[in-house]
């Protein structure tokens, strides 16, 4: 009687692994998963029309700019509506970055403490312009399981930086599986606070490429506040000339 | 009765030295005291009166402003504060009505000098930041906006002036920078610099600098003074201020003309203040009670010891005169008496001398002003001279003198309890 309930479950044992379906997932390592979802918001070139809607207690303003990006390291933008925003421009080349503002036309260079103001009035920082997409320079990857974010599958991976000068010392990702696109980041202080939650959604086809067309980023620090970035018109891998990330481009008015 | 006070003023001048020292312990009590109290009473007004030029008499803001008054939340403003103004200049005992913005923004200001042209044809990835937009310095820095012929006589600006004019008019887009701000900016009067606001998007603007100021405080020397409009422009915040002062007829009236004004309901929905109840008024007033109990203390510790060393060694000394005066009929009570008045006359002496003394050395004080140095106020969350002018009251003088005597009195009472418990026979067999 033993030896036949034994190999009954063996035998049980046997057809539940060879179903596809019932068989548990290995997951990728941290490194894979980061790499795949880098490689997925990574472009050449990508030109596109945004409208960028802050709300705060209740209010939500708008503001259309259009961006020009080469790679993860440069982008041009410039505000075209409202009228008291028209002509303001935004160069970040590297890790630098630059302001153009009509009413002075002047440049403004920021840098130091002021990375820490917000982008026009939004949950977004300079310092969160200025981050690239090349995590793996900066954090080590470690997967903690899978949930389910936004209806889709994802992977749960968490990043911690690697130096004491990274923005966020901490971040948790979750990764959706089918393209790998981080549907939800939180952004963590080295005391553990979370200061920043950052959703990817409408994930749209471009080309061929999934691509997320819209970004909410909530500034925890700011209560009541929340900015979404949609982006419309998006046009990935042009060529673009070199002149659009000029530095002198950028001061003429 | 009068028997005891003869006695009394007879006893001393039967050790002069020791009469001599006590009665210099209570008078140089009573001059500290009196003085101290000068000191102090100079010093708190010339505190407030500094303070409440920044803070008003009473102060109007929005009450989530208050709330959040630190993080300079330009959201919660007292809105048409021009008209609000002109129904408060109605209430009678109003003076003066001003409106103010604090903000924070960002300066910039460039040395064009770097700047390679475009002409000179050099590829622009063999070009410098500077080489291209010029030498740039940034500031993020506190600012206060204010109608300047409106306050001129209340900041007084152009007494701190280091260098260049006060504004030329009020609409003007000029700014005034604190002593430090304009060197961290490395600007002089004259030069353009660029304020840049994150209120509702970005904006910006060009001011000339006109002048710049020196207050001696390390918080006021890093603030940009801009025009009241100028600002409302920049931030988009047309007809409000962050805040609206008022001034009546003086300190003490205050709190009078905060319950006419809420009569009136010119403050409907503000947080209402007057200047005893923002921050650093109240502070004050607290050190300043701190410090004459801590005078108080050492005052009655110095001289009411004394008086109780004196008055013991001749209780000491004269146990046989008083089982003598015992033994002839004077009663306990009446010893007690006789001490207390020979306390009370080093009390009284010592008061009167003391009262002169400290009232000639306050009014000395006063007429000079004593200097405290520059590093004593740089720190302080209000601009403030170096120099403060005693200012010796009648009340410090009533308060010097009772404590004075008051400190004799109670420094005698037990030697004098204990020379009235000798038991006469006692006292009569000690050599």
């Amino acid at each position: 009687m033993r030896s036949l309930s034994c190999s009954l479950a063996l035998a049980l044992a046997c057809i539940l692994a060879c179903v596809p379906g019932a068989r548990a997932e290995s997951p990728p390592s941290g490194d894979t998963l980061v790499r795949q979802m880098d490689a997925a918001l990574t472009f050449k070139t990508r030109v596109a029309d945004a409208a960028l809607h802050v709300t705060r207690d209740g209010k939500t303003e708008t503001r259309t700019l259009r961006m020009w990006s080469r790679g993860w390291n440069d982008t041009y933008s410039e505000f075209l509506t409202p009228a008291r925003d028209k002509g303001v421009k935004y160069l970040k080349l590297e890790k630098s970055l630059y302001m153009f503002l009509p009413g002075t036309e002047k440049v403004v260079k920021i840098a130091g403490h002021l990375l820490r103001q917000s982008v026009m009035d939004s949950d977004f920082s300079y310092e969160d312009m200025l981050e690239t997409r090349a995590q793996l320079e900066d954090y080590d990857a470690k997967v903690l399981g899978e949930e389910k974010q936004d209806g889709l599958d994802c992977w749960v991976v968490d990043l911690t930086a690697k130096r004491p000068d990274v923005t966020y010392a901490r971040r948790k990702t979750w990764i959706a599986k089918d393209s790998f696109v981080p549907v939800r980041a939180e952004r963590y202080a080295s005391s553990g606070l979370l200061l920043k939650v950052v959703r990817m959604s409408e994930i749209v086809d471009v080309g061929g490429r999934r691509y997320p067309a819209r970004m909410v980023m909530e500034d925890q620090s700011r209560k009541g506040s929340r900015s979404e970035l949609h982006f419309t018109g998006i046009q990935l891998d042009l060529d673009l000339p070199d002149e659009t990330f000029s530095r002198r481009r950028l001061g003429r008015p | 009765m009068a028997f005891l006070a003869r006695y009394a003023q007879r006893n001393l001048r039967r050790n002069p030295a020791r009469s001599a020292l006590t009665l210099f312990a209570v008078v140089m009590s009573v001059t500290m005291l009196l003085v101290g109290h000068a000191v102090l009473t100079g010093l708190r007004g010339h505190v407030v009166s500094e303070f409440s030029k920044h803070t008003g008499h009473v102060r109007l803001r929005d009450s989530e402003y208050e709330r959040e008054a630190r993080f300079d939340p330009l959201d919660h403003v007292v809105e048409d504060w021009a008209n609000l103004a002109e129904r408060i200049r109605a209430v009678p005992g109003v003076e003066r009505v001003t409106g103010r913005i604090h903000f924070r923004g960002m300066l910039q200001s460039t040395d064009e000098s770097t700047i390679v042209p475009e002409s000179a044809g050099i590829p622009e990835d063999q070009l410098t930041d500077e080489q291209i937009f010029g030498r740039k310095r940034l500031e993020l820095a506190p600012g206060l906006a204010f109608v300047p012929s409106g306050e001129r006589e209340s900041l007084k600006l152009h007494e701190r002036l280091v260098e260049g004019t006060d504004f030329t008019r009020d609409d003007a887009a000029e700014v005034l920078l604190g002593a430090d701000l304009a060197a961290r900016l490395a600007v002089r009067p004259g030069q353009k610099i660029q304020l840049v606001s994150h209120r509702k998007g970005v904006a910006g603007i060009d001011l000339v600098v006109v002048g710049i100021v020196r207050y001696g405080n390390r918080f006021y020397d890093r603030l940009a003074h801009v025009p009241l409009n100028t600002v409302q422009r920049l931030l988009d915040l047309q007809g409000a201020v962050t805040e609206v002062l008022v001034m009546g007829p003086g300190l003490d009236a205050a709190a009078d003309l905060r319950d006419t004004l809420a009569a009136r309901g010119l403050t409907t929905g503000l947080e209402v203040r007057i200047w005893s109840q923002i921050g650093m008024a109240r502070v004050v007033s607290a050190i300043f009670d701190t410090v004459l109990a801590v005078l108080l203390f050492m005052i009655l510790g110095v001289a009411g010891v004394n008086l109780l060393n004196t008055m013991m060694m001749t209780v000491l000394e004269r146990q046989r005169e008083i089982g003598t005066l015992m033994s002839l009929g004077l009663h306990r009570g009446r010893i007690v008496r006789l001490f207390l008045y020979e306390a009370g006359l080093y009390g009284v002496l010592g008061s009167a001398l003391g009262a002169a003394l400290g009232t000639a050395v306050a009014h000395l004080a006063q007429n000079h002003g004593i200097r405290l140095g520059a590093g004593a106020t740089q720190r302080m969350l209000v601009p403030m001279g170096d120099t403060i002018h005693p200012e010796p009251t009648l009340r410090g003088l009533v308060l010097a003198v009772s404590v004075g005597v008051l400190v004799s009195l109670l420094g005698a009472l037990w030697p004098a309890l204990r020379a009235s418990r000798v038991q006469p026979i006692d006292a009569l067999r000690k050599t």
